[in-house]
């Protein structure tokens, strides 16, 4: 059985932000990309 | 019940009133700061000035209304309400002195702007602005948007006693940890890790781009402040356009998504609870409107066939639902453009997305989109239970850093506050069609107030008329409050007047 090792404090809050930074560049690309193909194919 | 007002709470109210003042006194000490290290003497002397000012008024009334006990929730309302406008008529002061303003209601105007996050200005020759006025000018958005009152209890300044009900009262919905304190704290904690991320990242920009270390990091920092605390000001006057670049733009859209996010959301994901981002009632109902929205944008800007090839209406038109659905206002266009370029389709996508704001307890204004969620939620249940047998008992439920019922009381709440803006929405559109600007200049510039965006047609100017800079404050003030604490405010002045008529009357 897998042994997890805690988190630090700074670890979690570290992760946290990148998925928060992740998440919007996601979905930053998905709301750009959908405005560029609706406007090349309109 | 309306509290009506003795001189007792009056001293109360005025006594915390005056700690707000006092504190916006002492901040102008970075201003000052700023204009002699830029060799700005004159800027650093309308700042020693400032302070000097603000800070005896504010400790003549502290002084004046000894510190009483009991603060309860009716208090906290008021004093929040009366705070932010004494709190915006000190942060005045040195841009009156600046020469960059007409009068002092036109700085009045901008430090309005300034700590409601909502971006609209009336400076003249921004781009000639000393660097010390520049600076205060963004340090307003810094402490109002993450709230006056949230920074006062941050340093915990003789507001040990009643501070929840203060922190709520400054329209903020939820607490994220058990303690004012640590609340205040962590919001504050958020704040310096993005605004410290976005200052690094738009500095490396800056300097890509050409310009000087010591300009370039002023400015990536007052941008950074500007898009997380979702401002809109800008150190030139043709705001975000100024620079140019899609890089520099990028940046400033993750900064706006990181500030339209609720505090406890962030909260929920760095203790390490991502699946609240996915699940959570709010971001799916932005992801869903920034979707909709821009698919709008698109399909009115190839009616319009404005920009000069797809590349640029891509970029222009993301860019300005991002903006305007987190309440930043930063633009990239011309204000003319409004009227001519996003005809139709477009131009309604963007006062929609004004009028929805962000996510409650985040940065940005407008109706927020939990109380969308749930008014759509409250309506679909009400369908369902018409439909229904009358035997059925059917509960709604919600996602929001939890699982949740969705009672009637719930629904009704959120469908109050739609309805204060919406009616305010409207109320200032009228105004402004009444002053002879067109409909939809007089409709967008009044959502952008009250929604506290900043985004404008050009009818917020220096010229405007002064009655409409009037309610364009009002409507700031009001909405970054969200009225509650604004109406009781109101109720008991009314009520305090009250006994005076009636004796008049006899």
């Amino acid at each position: 059985m897998p042994v997890h090792r805690l988190q630090s404090p700074f670890e979690r809050w570290r992760s946290g932000l990148l998925v928060e930074i992740v998440a919007s560049a996601v979905f930053m690309a998905i709301a750009y990309g959908m405005v560029a193909i609706l406007v090349w194919i309109l | 019940m309306w509290l009506r007002l003795r001189l007792d709470d009056m001293r109360l109210i005025v006594h915390y009133v005056g700690l707000f003042v006092v504190g916006v006194g002492l901040v102008m000490a970075v201003p000052l700061v700023t204009g002699l290290l830029y060799g700005e003497y004159d800027a650093a002397l309308d700042y020693l000035l400032g302070m000097g000012v603000v800070c005896s008024i504010g400790a003549l009334l502290v002084n004046a209304c000894s510190r009483p006990e009991n603060l309860n929730h009716t208090h906290a309302l008021a004093i929040t309400a009366f705070g932010w406008l004494a709190a915006s008529s000190a942060a005045a002061v040195p841009l009156a002195f600046s020469g960059n303003y007409g009068s002092y209601l036109d700085a009045l105007f901008d430090a309005v702007s300034g700590f409601t996050t909502s971006g609209l200005t009336v400076v003249v020759d921004l781009d000639h602005m000393a660097h010390a006025h520049n600076m205060w000018r963004h340090l307003t958005h810094l402490i109002g948007g993450q709230g006056i009152v949230v920074a006062a209890l941050s340093l915990a300044v003789g507001l040990r006693g009643g501070g929840f009900s203060l922190y709520l009262a400054e329209g903020r919905d939820e607490r994220i940890l058990p303690n004012v304190l640590h609340t205040v704290r962590f919001i504050w904690y958020v704040t310096a890790v993005y605004v410290a991320l976005g200052t690094l990242a738009l500095f490396a920009v800056t300097l890509y781009l050409g310009m000087s270390p010591e300009r370039g990091v002023l400015h990536a920092f007052w941008i950074a402040v500007a898009a997380y605390d979702t401002g809109g000001f800008a150190p030139q006057s043709l705001n975000a356009m100024y620079y140019h670049s899609f890089l520099f733009e990028t940046v400033s859209v993750f900064l706006m998504l990181a500030g339209m996010m609720n505090f406890n959301l962030h909260a929920q994901v760095w203790r390490g609870d991502r699946i609240e981002l996915w699940k959570n009632l709010e971001t799916r109902v932005l992801a869903f409107n920034i979707m909709v929205l821009s698919a709008l944008v698109a399909i009115g800007f190839a009616a319009t066939e404005a920009f000069s090839g797809p590349l640029a209406a891509v970029r222009k038109g993301a860019y300005h639902v991002f903006s305007a659905h987190s309440g930043t206002g930063h633009q990239t266009v011309y204000s003319s453009q409004w009227a001519t370029d996003f005809g139709g389709p477009a131009f309604a996508a963007i006062l929609i997305a004004m009028a929805a704001g962000g996510a409650v307890s985040s940065t940005a204004g407008g109706i927020k989109a939990l109380r969308l969620g749930l008014i759509v939620r409250s309506v679909i249940q009400q369908v369902k239970e018409a439909t229904a047998p009358r035997s059925a008992l059917m509960r709604a439920r919600y996602h929001h850093l939890g699982e949740r019922f969705l009672t009637p009381e719930i629904g009704a709440a959120a469908a109050t506050v739609f309805i204060l803006y919406m009616v305010t929405y409207v109320t200032g559109a009228l105004i402004g069609a009444a002053y002879g600007y067109d409909a939809g200049s007089a409709i967008f510039e009044s959502i952008s107030a009250t929604a506290n965006v900043g985004l404008s047609t050009g009818v917020t100017s220096p010229t405007m008329p002064t009655g409409l800079k009037i309610v364009y404050i009002t409507q700031m003030w009001a909405g970054r409050l969200e009225f509650i604490a604004v109406l009781v405010l109101v109720g008991q002045l009314i009520m305090s007047l009250g006994p005076q008529r009636s004796r008049r009357a006899a």
